[in-house]
């Protein structure tokens, strides 16, 4: 032991000094370094959480903004295409009334020509009468103008049936 | 690498160097001898207590450690800078690997094995510095000796009884070294004195992990503080490791007897972890100076690879000499009645 160099105060100064440096170290290092270390792990976790948090946050955010950006989307749609469907029918409308009137003034004007043909056929009928029986007057030299002869041309007319030639 | 130019002419020169070096200064490994020693020379003695260079290195590696303990935790911030940053890397990596070693119990040991493996690695280091070990001065011892002074050689005039001061310091460095030891060899011999007994190189800073008392002391606390932390986990439970007389003294003779000598094993392989402790660090250290001397002296060129090896030498050493301990505390925490009723129980 001796030979080794083995010597109580000697060790017991190693001893000492081993244990003032385990104090030293344990009060400004281990100690304060450690809780730094805990601390910041906390941290960062808790960041982390917090960013996760956030995002996930954004996400849900960005969902709702698509959702509702879908929906106007989606009702503009609907707008657009019941205005168009209103708008055909308006035309399919008009169109009818247009037609209806085009028609009615059609008709009308149908009937008043028939009525002025008519008219004219009835006019003419009368005048063919009239003159007839002044021809015949002509010829005969009597006075034919009674009911009677009236009554024969009359019936003659309707036997030629000069109106049915022209239309009713 | 091998095509390096620069590296071949370096390489070429230190060769040189060496060569030239041992062409003029033709020194033996003789006087190494005088220059090393298993324990450690006093330098001076304060009141009673000798100061030897492994105990002045000590206190250097006190100095730097508790200064760089200071400086790193001064002002902790949350976003750590400079040597704050340094120490948390330091202080993070050996978390990691006392918390893979001791489970979660590392906490509990985490001062004492920190500790431990910072100090020896410090000390291995202090050790490495060019100089340390190879810087000092020639002591004789003051017994058999008598032209001494203040503990320290003189070369001195026969005639005027003075000491010359440039005799008595000596740069290690090779040949200044052995030219003045030779000559204060010769001087002895011619004096009819046998100088080699009793002359030795002291340096003035040698790694204190070569001295004996620093291993010896960190492991005295190593396996002191097994103990306590196993009572501390156990009980006096923790002692039935050692001496279970528990199935003895119910009466079963064959396994109770098996049981006290694994006890006996037990506790004399715990006594000896003290010395396998002290003998590793303080062999290991040791021999990776003496080597370094040896081939200093060899030739000029051939300590660098040493060197290298020594360099990888200092941090495994700390690094087993922690990792020991810390694993010796788990066991010590984690084991359960040593072979006692427990044990049987598992089984």
């Amino acid at each position: 032991m001796e030979k080794l160099g083995v010597n109580v105060s000697w060790l017991l100064a190693q001893l000492i000094n081993f244990i003032l440096i385990l104090v030293i170290l344990r009060l400004l290092v281990y100690k304060p370094v450690l809780n730094m270390l805990a601390t910041r792990k906390q941290k960062i976790q808790e960041s982390l959480e917090y960013a996760d948090k956030v995002k996930a946050d954004a996400a849900l955010q960005q969902k709702d903004f698509e959702r509702k950006l879908d929906d106007a989307r989606r009702e503009a749609q609907s707008t657009a295409a019941s205005a168009q469907v209103a708008a055909e029918k308006e035309r399919q409308r008009i169109l009818a009334e247009a037609q209806e009137e085009a028609q009615k003034i059609k008709e009308a004007a149908r009937g008043e020509l028939d009525y002025e043909r008519k008219q004219m056929v009835s006019e003419l009928r009368q005048q063919v009468i009239d003159l007839s029986l002044l021809g015949a007057q002509r010829v005969i030299g009597a006075n034919l103008d009674d009911k009677k002869s009236r009554q024969l041309v009359e019936n003659f007319l309707n036997e030629v049936d000069f109106g049915a030639k022209a239309g009713a | 690498m091998l095509k390096n130019p620069k590296l071949w002419i370096a390489i070429i020169a230190l060769i040189a160097v060496g060569v030239v070096i041992k062409i003029f200064f033709p020194f033996t490994t003789e006087a190494v001898r005088a220059s090393v020693a298993v324990a450690p020379e006093v330098i001076f003695e304060i009141g009673s207590f000798p100061v030897t260079p492994t105990i002045l290195t000590m206190v250097l590696v006190f100095i730097l450690l508790v200064g760089f303990a200071f400086i790193s935790t001064r002002k902790m911030e949350m976003v750590p800078g400079g040597m704050q940053n340094l120490m948390e890397t330091i202080i993070e990596q050996m978390v990691g690997l006392f918390e893979s070693i001791a489970g979660p119990m590392w906490a509990k040991f985490f001062s004492i094995t920190a500790t431990i493996f910072l100090l020896v690695i410090f000390s291995n280091y202090l050790g490495l510095i060019p100089g340390a070990g190879s810087i000092g001065f020639i002591k004789v011892s003051s017994e058999t000796h008598t032209d001494i002074k203040d503990g320290q050689v003189c070369f001195q005039d026969q005639e005027t009884h003075e000491c010359e001061p440039s005799g008595i310091f000596v740069l290690a460095d090779a040949p200044a070294f052995i030219d003045t030891y030779e000559l204060y060899y010769k001087s002895q011999i011619e004096k009819g004195i046998e100088a080699e007994q009793h002359a030795a190189f002291v340096p003035i800073l040698r790694a204190p992990s070569s001295d004996i008392n620093m291993p010896l002391a960190l492991a005295l606390v190593s396996v002191f503080m097994t103990q306590v932390y196993g009572m501390q986990k156990q009980g006096l439970k923790y002692w039935t490791r050692f001496f279970s007389f528990g199935r003895l003294l119910k009466g079963d003779i064959a396994f109770g007897l098996i049981d006290v000598f694994v006890g006996l094993v037990e506790l004399i392989s715990e006594i000896f972890k003290i010395v396998s402790f002290t003998f590793r660090l303080f062999g290991n250290i040791f021999a990776g100076e003496v080597i370094l001397l040896i081939m200093a002296f060899l030739f000029a060129l051939l300590p660098l690879p040493f060197y290298g090896l020594e360099f990888f030498v200092a941090f495994i050493q700390a690094f087993v000499f922690a990792v020991l301990t810390a694993a010796f505390m788990r066991i010590a925490t984690a084991e359960h009645g040593g072979g006692g009723h427990e044990g049987e129980a598992q089984h």
